[in-house]
């Protein structure tokens, strides 16, 4: 019984620990330049990274832009949506 | 519509007609999304997708806190560029500006507009919100993205195509006038990111 529980309290912890995406999601009026432009504001990435991940938006309909703790996949959220930018965040598949 | 960049601490409009400063002055009432959901839904969006029971508490405090806080900074953008057009100066008439071939419209006013950097990016948000919400409450692009209302060049001359395959409840003159607001609206942000908002960077 007890390591049931132990083994329980694992898959809880495991569930908790697993890191967040930030997703960008495409949408129709938001300028390309736009969005490459937050990106680099909000992320530091370089000119190119962001026109990279900004034709992942375009072209697959959304792009993972970050990867890590909820707390500060919250941040950027709220960052990327206060730029009027459609964006979620995600729990990374276990 | 001429666009300028002034000076280190100003850009703006060096020429405006009646016409474009009444579409800038309108810029408020088309992005109130007041009888839109949709548009309601596009400007304040849910941080996550398909939530389960556990975030319910989340999602409450992000509607009270994070929401709110969008709400006061998109009215905070608009009421910015309120303000700014109320410095429209009329253009002396024999301003550099103003175009040669005027010819007959010799009596046609025109404005300038001189506006403050750091106010590019209310300018931008507030250019944004606008078009936005006049995207959704137009049904300006349907749900693969492509518009439903375009501009087709035949030749020298402009033809505004619109797509009636869909059940659009607006009439056509509503959705081309929108397309047309949408468009101007999205020529001055893409002049602003590559005038003012990159140089920040």
């Amino acid at each position: 019984m007890a390591s049931t529980e132990t083994l329980a309290e694992t898959q809880i912890e495991d569930e908790i620990d697993l890191p967040w995406n930030v997703l960008v999601l495409n949408d129709p009026v938001n300028l390309m330049s736009y969005v490459t432009l937050i990106l680099r504001k909000l992320f530091g990435f370089s000119e190119s990274k962001a026109t990279r991940l900004m034709m992942e938006v375009h072209q697959s309909g959304r792009s993972v832009v970050w990867t890590g703790p909820r707390e500060k996949a919250e941040f950027y959220v709220q960052q990327l949506q206060s730029h009027q930018l459609l964006s979620r965040i995600e729990q990374v598949d276990g | 519509m001429r666009l300028r960049d002034f000076n280190d601490d100003t850009w703006g409009f060096a020429l405006l007609t009646e016409l474009e400063r009444e579409l800038l002055a309108g810029l408020a009432s088309a992005a109130d999304t007041l009888g839109c959901k949709k548009a309601e839904h596009r400007l304040y969006q849910p941080p996550i997708d398909n939530p389960s029971e556990e975030e319910t508490s989340f999602l409450d405090d992000w509607e009270d806190f994070v929401t709110t806080g969008f709400r006061q900074e998109f009215a905070d953008a608009l009421a910015v560029v309120e303000a700014d057009l109320q410095n429209c100066v009329p253009l002396d008439g024999n301003s550099d500006d103003i175009p040669d071939d005027e010819g007959e419209h010799g009596d046609k006013a025109y404005f300038s507009l001189q506006i403050p950097k750091a106010h590019a990016e209310s300018w931008y948000g507030a250019l944004n919100q606008a078009r936005l919400v006049l995207a959704t409450r137009f049904d300006l692009f349907d749900s693969n993205g492509d518009e439903t209302v375009a501009i087709s060049w035949e030749g020298e001359r402009p033809t505004v195509m619109v797509d009636d395959s869909s059940q659009n409840p607006h009439p056509v003159e509503t959705r081309i006038n929108a397309f047309l607001r949408n468009q101007a609206y999205g020529f001055i942000q893409e002049w602003l990111i590559a005038q003012v908002l990159s140089a920040e960077l």
